[in-house]
């Protein structure tokens, strides 16, 4: 009883203290700011509990000290004087927390391991480092540049593992160096989830989580909402070399950012993974009955291991192509007005300015159309079937809806071409010749839409899929060149039932193009479509595709796709580029980004979706809606796009989409341009005087300031509201009508 | 008054406690996309995508509803879109909100009439009717009606009835009132039908028990029962497969059941819509999902709520796959939405439904959420339309459904509305081609039948002239052809009886153009071959060029292979069979004398197949019947042909004839068998070797 009132009194004056220095806004002097201390220790607390905290590394911006003989840390914003603990202060006074989750919350790192001795269906295991390590006195810890190292001997396994800890300017790097993993044994390890409870608060702590799904999301902590298991999604979305027969509709959005955040009160713990994202997963637990806790943290994924079944008997098999490099997660302490998810988005964009280069846009503001231009269908001729190519729409007709638009008072067009070579809309071999299709016109055509888009000042994307294809030929061939499972079998990416989610039998099947064939395939193609003169290019699938080839023998691993697309990117610099989805990796080299997420996939976790990934991006790559003619309600889709300064797109064939109701491409069923083209113009003419002032200005803050009504500003001072209420609302003078926006300049 | 006390008490405590910040709630989602698949399905019965029909509007969790800790959500209902009950079966309370979804008022405790305590366990229904509330008290096998007071007044519970056994403990779970105060209660441990109390809480009769359908087990089983003795068929009686889940009632006393069904692919009659009588007005009609994985996998559409809308809509809850189906009053389904999952939009445990205003609420047992749906305008747009042609405003329906075409060209059921409405207008030739869009044949070939008329009409003059060129040269050609079959002078034979002109002369004397086939040489393989492929094509034609108001084939699933094996493959088993036949029956004919025999007597069957392919396209389906005759004949005339012809090849009399023919079908009968045995046999070896290599590969 003494003992809890005691921690509810340090509880208090922890809180009310930082809160007083960051209110004063008194930048603090490390002397006068409270020290990391663990709380309700006393006598009787066993060492495996207690903590000594040392200044090891500091800066203008932080403070860090950390236990030399466990490995744990405290990371303290000098600004604030908040202190961000490895794992939490009060585990000790933890009287909610059950079983295995008691010492999973004592330690910085949870492994996944595989014992390969196992027979039967292969089942990953797990260990932490605060039973299997810290108990024993297995950790080393030494002191190097600005940081420290700690190295992890895990006898039990047969395992060890480094990690360092170095200060940057103003964030924490941490790197895993895998590459320094020892293992020897009978034991793998599959997967480790890094500081799983850096930045953990109990359930009583007002705040809330950054979760990166789609667009980005805020998960508030102890929302009291029934969930099954927490959050936890690949980076990049789900992994394609594992076969899946059934796939589930509700996962509508991926990660497309490797970044996660946690708040307390008025400060704030925002991580990004800088290196090796791409075999990385996000997790975020929430406190329950029996879970005392709020965390969120990444997860690297080293290797798989998977079972099936053959003749009525388990094979298990990992794979082989194991992460190799370092991985790294930087965390960033913020404060104050940045403790909010804008504010995490802005530090995340100085950072991919800083790192990675990227640049303003140089697009001027358009009205985005996606054209579909030929399909392959079934045909017969006296009842023998063949297949033939069917042009949707022509390049000739792809000018006149152009041209039809402008006229119409559309200020400014981009246009992103499917299906123009190759095998039209769905890839039979990878393509090749870049040839303008000869049932859409040919290359003479395709030549006058250039020349057309050019000179009417249209971006122009002819598309092109380099990574799925059906059968071998143009220098790729299917038995080598596709992605296996780690059986060293050919993984089928099926085309799904709607109503049932099961591969369909006669579905648009394909297979995933191997990562060392990316590069030479994309160069072979150059060759030719440079002849085209074409200013743009489209790699629709490389901003939405991520995998692993998990061969035994010449497989890779995510984190090598990326890398490979990284220099795909960085070879096409002369060409303006757009991408679909938009994953990091692409989205940062893209001018473009069609269909970027607007939402996230709505979890019941997550108290609302923010735009995230809009703040991020806005003013340095342009991007786009999903297709206003396809969504159910296309007012609150433009009103999303207005909200964040997202471009409107529009999915079009000329002709008439009900031909295709037999095809496999019956989903185009709203694409018809009669049916829609006076819809695309009246928006454009809504959005545009907006589009015009704030399309190359980054975002500075978003923020809900009444119910259902946004304001979003920008560097130059404009703001916007958007009121998604019935009803005319007004906000600080400002009369917004219902279903509406109003812009005001500064 | 105390009421009004308790209910001002109650929102001044909910909006202390929610510190006034929705008023109306929780503020809605601001997200078009959905979770889950948006499907309709298409005139084959496959699933095709559709724009969403319904968006998730607002998601409200147990604290936003005033919940307490335990509560668990089992039931929905709207008292006339002004109040909405939640049945919190945990807890045993029922929440009361007004249409913001405010909290108003709540029961949590029972008295009967004598003022002692009741408690309620496990209620899963919840009904209302003139001030009273209904309760489906699950776990005390009892229904009670309570005033808003909490004050029980009536308390049903099993009734003494020999219907039910005595193992029946009748675990209520559902229940209505109808406009004449009869309470109708369901129980999940009875399963012939839904039991019927008068207002006093007097057992009256039973209602709504399953149809059991006409399958093969269960004609036996009636044949079984004839046998049993009294004692018997009493016993045999609590065999009934199906048990009602949920029901609801309209405002013209509609009762609207949907029952748990075990078989997959039991499609039919799960829903029905039940008149006074008891008798289904929906006649079998097919609901929910009518596709499954090739596996079958899944389990088929279980059904576990029904609301119909005061626009005769109707809302269904799949429990299966977590789904709600939304069907329009002319039975289309206009929308699906829903899906298993942790979403906004998805459920994890949907237990019931309720349509308030335009809105569809669901509740989630598990995840303790109401969730409320609004319609898009595409449903909408489709509403419209169908209210429009019901007030026979076809014009205007006409727009609205174009409207419904701009968001979804696949959508059949705007084409055929479209076409129904050029059809009320007269506009047949534009009906007739909305239809067909529609892939709806039988409203085509109305259509068509009044488009014909009109036609007539106006092409009076014309058409009597094809009609009667058409009838001079039939007669010419039977006069030339019954000149030709006059001997020649100085001859035994007629001009016909030629090699050249032997497939017409067979035509009308089959026994003699038999008979002449080996003494003359007339035996002609090729001119076989020439006609089974003519054959073929004609099956071919007939598969395209059949009139639309009989063709049901979708190009897409022509089978070239399979019209191949149906006319030549179908023609060499005959010719095989009946030719090694032959050596058993010391039949004297020879092979291509066989063959010969064989591709002549097809021709007339061949020719029907072409005069019905035009025919088709004149006619309606009506007039079927007289293509029906054509094929008769048609086939008719060949087998006469073929009898005759090969009696004469074979030298049989008409016994042997006879006898040889039957045989020749149980030949080709062991033929195919024999071939699909080896084709089998094929496919299996290949996957064991497929098999074995796979083995080895992996676990080298």
């Amino acid at each position: 009883m003494k003992k809890k009132i005691f921690s509810i009194l340090v509880c208090l004056i922890l809180f009310i203290l930082p809160l007083n220095l960051s209110i004063s806004g008194i930048s603090a002097q490390s002397d006068e700011l409270q020290k990391p201390t663990r709380l309700g220790i006393d006598e009787e607390t066993s060492d495996e509990y207690t903590a000594d905290y040392t200044l090891a590394a500091q800066n203008d911006n932080l403070l860090f000290y950390a236990d030399m003989e466990k490995g744990w840390f405290a990371l303290q914003n000098r600004r604030s004087g908040k202190i961000w603990y490895s794992n939490p202060n009060d585990a000790v006074l933890d009287d909610v927390t059950t079983g295995i989750s008691r010492t999973d919350i004592f330690s910085d790192y949870i492994f996944e391991y595989y014992d390969n001795s196992t027979v039967g269906e292969a089942s990953a295991l797990t260990f932490n480092s605060h039973t299997t390590a810290v108990r024993q006195k297995n950790v080393s810890v030494e002191k190097v540049a600005s940081g420290i190292k700690v190295t992890y001997r895990f006898d039990t396994f047969g395992f060890t593992v480094p990690v360092i800890y170095s200060l940057l300017e103003n964030s924490l790097e941490v790197k895993v160096c895998v590459d320094e993993i020892e293992e020897s044994g009978n034991y793998s390890i599959l997967s480790i989830r890094v500081l799983p409870n850096f930045g953990a608060a109990n359930s009583d702590t007002d705040g809330w989580m950054l979760i990166p799904d789609g667009s980005g999301a805020i998960a508030s902590f102890g929302n009291g909402r029934y969930n099954i298991d927490g959050y936890e999604a690949l980076v990049y979305g789900r992994e394609y070399a594992e076969e899946k027969t059934k796939i589930s509709a509700a996962d509508n959005q991926n990660i497309r950012l490797p970044v996660f955040g946690i708040t307390e009160g008025s400060n704030a713990l925002f991580a990004a993974i800088t290196e090796g994202e791409a075999s990385a997963a996000v997790r975020a637990e929430f406190s329950s009955d029996s879970f005392g806790y709020n965390n969120i943290s990444s997860k690297l994924i080293l290797r798989t291991v998977s079972t099936i079944e053959v003749n009525a008997q388990n094979a298990t098999r990992l794979s082989d192509c194991d992460f190799s490099g370092d991985y790294t997660v930087r965390y960033w302490c913020l404060d104050g007005d940045n403790a909010s998810y804008s504010g995490m988005a802005v530090a995340y964009r100085d950072y991919l300015i800083e790192e990675k280069g990227m640049k303003k846009t140089e697009l001027s503001p358009a009205l985005n159309l996606n054209i579909y231009g030929a399909i392959d269908v079934k045909a017969n001729f006296l009842g023998i079937p063949y297949k033939k190519l069917k042009s949707l729409t022509s390049f000739s007709e792809a000018a006149e809806m152009a041209a039809y638009l402008l006229e119409n008072g559309v200020g400014g067009l981009s246009v992103r071409y499917e299906g123009w070579t190759n095998n039209g809309f769905f890839n039979k071999k990878i393509p090749k010749n870049a040839k303008p299709l000869s049932v859409l016109g040919g290359k003479k055509d395709f030549k006058a839409l250039n020349d057309y888009l050019t000179e009417i000042d249209a971006q122009f994307y002819p598309d092109a899929d380099f990574l799925r294809f059906t059968s071998s030929g143009n220098g790729v061939s299917k038995n080598k060149d596709s992605v296996k499972n780690t059986f060293g079998e050919i993984v089928e990416q099926y085309d799904y039932m709607l109503s049932v989610d099961v591969e369909k039998i006669d579905g648009n099947n394909y297979y995933l193009l191997s990562a060392d064939k990316v590069g030479t395939v994309i160069n072979n193609f150059l060759k030719k479509y440079s002849a085209l003169k074409a200013s743009g290019i489209s790699l629709g699938t490389m901003g939405s595709y991520v995998y692993a080839d998990l061969n035994t023998e010449d497989g890779f691993n995510r984190t090598a796709l990326v890398s490979s697309f990284e220099n795909v990117f960085k070879a096409l610099g002369n060409y303006s580029i757009a991408v679909e989805g938009g994953n990091m990796v692409s989205a940062v080299y893209a001018d473009k980004v069609f269909d970027a997420p607007l939402s996230s996939s709505g979890n019941n976790l997550f108290e609302k979706d923010v735009p995230f990934y809009q703040i991020v991006f806005h003013g340095y790559t342009v991007l786009t809606t999903s297709p206003l003619n396809k969504t159910a309600d296309d007012r609150l889709l433009f009103l999303n796009a207005v909200e964040t300064g997202t471009e409107l797109l529009f999915d079009g064939i000329y002709g008439d989409a009900s031909a295709l109701n037999e095809t496999p491409y019956n989903s185009l069923y709203s694409t018809t341009f009669d049916l829609w083209k006076t819809k695309a113009a009246d928006y454009d003419k809504e959005y545009r005087p907006l589009l015009e002032k704030i399309y190359d200005k980054a975002i500075i803050r978003h923020t809900e300031v009444s119910d259902g009504v946004y304001e979003t500003v920008y560097e130059d001072g404009t703001a916007v509201y958007v009121n998604y209420n019935a009803s005319e609302q007004t906000v600080s003078g400002i009369k917004i009508g219902g279903m509406d926006f109003e812009t005001v300049s500064r | 008054m105390k009421k009004k006390i308790r209910q001002s008490i109650a929102i001044l405590l909910l909006t202390v406690l929610l510190g006034g910040v929705f008023a109306t709630g929780v503020s809605a989602l601001k997200s078009s996309s959905v979770p889950y698949n948006t499907y309709e399905y298409n005139y084959a019965d496959e699933s095709v995508s559709a724009p969403a029909g319904y968006t998730v509007d607002t998601v409200l969790y147990g604290t936003d509803l005033g919940l307490e800790k335990g509560s668990v959500l089992q039931d929905i209902y709207c008292i006339e879109d002004e109040r909405i009950l939640l049945l919190d079966s945990g807890n045993g309370a029922v929440y009361v909100y007004n249409n913001d979804l405010v909290l108003i008022n709540k029961l949590d405790s029972f008295t009967a009439a004598d003022g002692s305590p009741l408690s309620i366990a496990g209620a899963q229904g919840i009904t209302y009717h003139n001030d009273r509330l209904y309760i489906a008290d699950t776990e005390n096998h009892r229904v009670l009606r309570v005033g808003m007071d909490g004050v029980a007044d009536l308390i049903i519970n099993k009734p003494d009835t020999a219907v039910l056994d005595e193992k029946t403990a009748c675990n209520f779970v559902k229940v209505i009132v109808d406009p004449q105060n009869r309470i109708y209660a369901i129980a999940n441990d009875v399963n012939i039908g839904a039991l019927v109390f008068d207002e006093e809480g007097n057992f009256l009769t039973l209602f709504g028990s399953t149809n059991i359908r006409t399958t093969a087990e269960v004609i036996l089983r009636y044949i079984r029962r004839k046998f049993m003795s009294e004692e018997q068929r009493k016993n045999d009686y609590s065999y009934t497969p199906v048990t009602l889940t949920s029901f609801d009632i309209d405002k013209d006393g509609f009762i609207y059941t949907v029952a748990k069904s075990s078989d997959y692919s039991d499609i039919e009659g799960k829903v029905r819509s039940l008149n006074a009588l008891g008798e289904d007005i929906y006649d079998s009609a097919a609901f929910g999902d009518i596709e499954w994985d090739r596996l079958k996998s899944n389990s088929g559409t279980q059904f576990i709520d029904v609301d119909v809308a005061d626009d005769e809509s109707l809302a269904l809850l799949d429990s299966a796959r977590s789904r709600v189906f939304v069907y329009s009053k002319n039975n289309d389904l206009i929308a699906v939405f829903g899906s298993y999952g942790e979403q906004k939009g998805n459920f994890l445990q949907p237990v019931a439904l309720e349509t308030v205003g335009e809105n569809i609420y669901v509740i989630d047992a598990l995840a303790n959420t109401l969730q409320i749906f609004r319609p898009n305008d595409y449903v909408r747009a489709i509403k419209k339309a169908d209210m429009q042609m019901e007030n026979g405003d076809y014009s205007a329906a006409i727009d609205t459904w174009k409207s419904v075409i701009a968001y979804n060209t696949n959508s059949t059921q705007a084409y055929v509305g479209i076409g129904n409405c050029y059809d009320y207008l007269g506009e047949y030739e534009l009906a007739m081609e909305a239809y067909k869009k529609g892939y709806a044949n039988k409203e085509y070939s109305v259509s068509f039948s009044e488009y014909r008329k009109e036609y007539l009409k106006d092409n009076f003059v014309l058409i009597l002239f094809i009609v009667l060129a058409a009838l001079t040269a039939l007669i010419v050609l039977a006069v030339k052809v019954s000149k030709m079959l006059r001997p020649v002078e100085g001859s035994a034979f007629c001009q016909l009886e030629t090699k050249k002109y032997l497939p017409v002369y067979m035509l009308f004397h089959p026994s003699s153009a038999a008979e002449q086939i080996r003494p003359r040489g007339f035996a002609s393989p090729l001119k076989a071959a020439i006609i089974v492929a003519v054959w073929f094509i004609a099956a071919t034609l007939s598969y395209f060029f059949t009139g639309f108001s009989f063709n049901e084939n979708r190009a897409v699933d022509f089978n070239v292979f399979y019209t191949l094996l149906q006319t030549a493959g179908l023609f060499l088993v005959f010719v095989i069979a009946n030719y090694g036949l032959a050596s058993f029956m010391t039949g004297k004919g020879k092979f291509s004398e066989i063959v010969t025999v064989t591709a002549y007597s097809l021709t007339p069957y061949i020719a029907s197949i072409l005069i019905n392919t035009a025919f088709s396209n004149i006619l309606t389906q009506d007039e079927g019947m007289f293509m029906s005759i054509i094929t008769a004949v048609g086939l008719l005339w060949t087998f006469f042909m073929l009898f005759a012809g090969l009696m004469t090849v074979h030298q049989y009399s008409v016994g042997k004839t006879v006898l040889s023919f039957l045989i020749t079908v149980f030949g080709m009968l062991v033929i195919i068998f024999l071939a699909v045995l080896f084709i089998t046999l094929y496919a299996q070896v290949l996957s064991f070797v497929d098999s074995i290599a796979r083995e080895v590969s992996i676990r080298q």
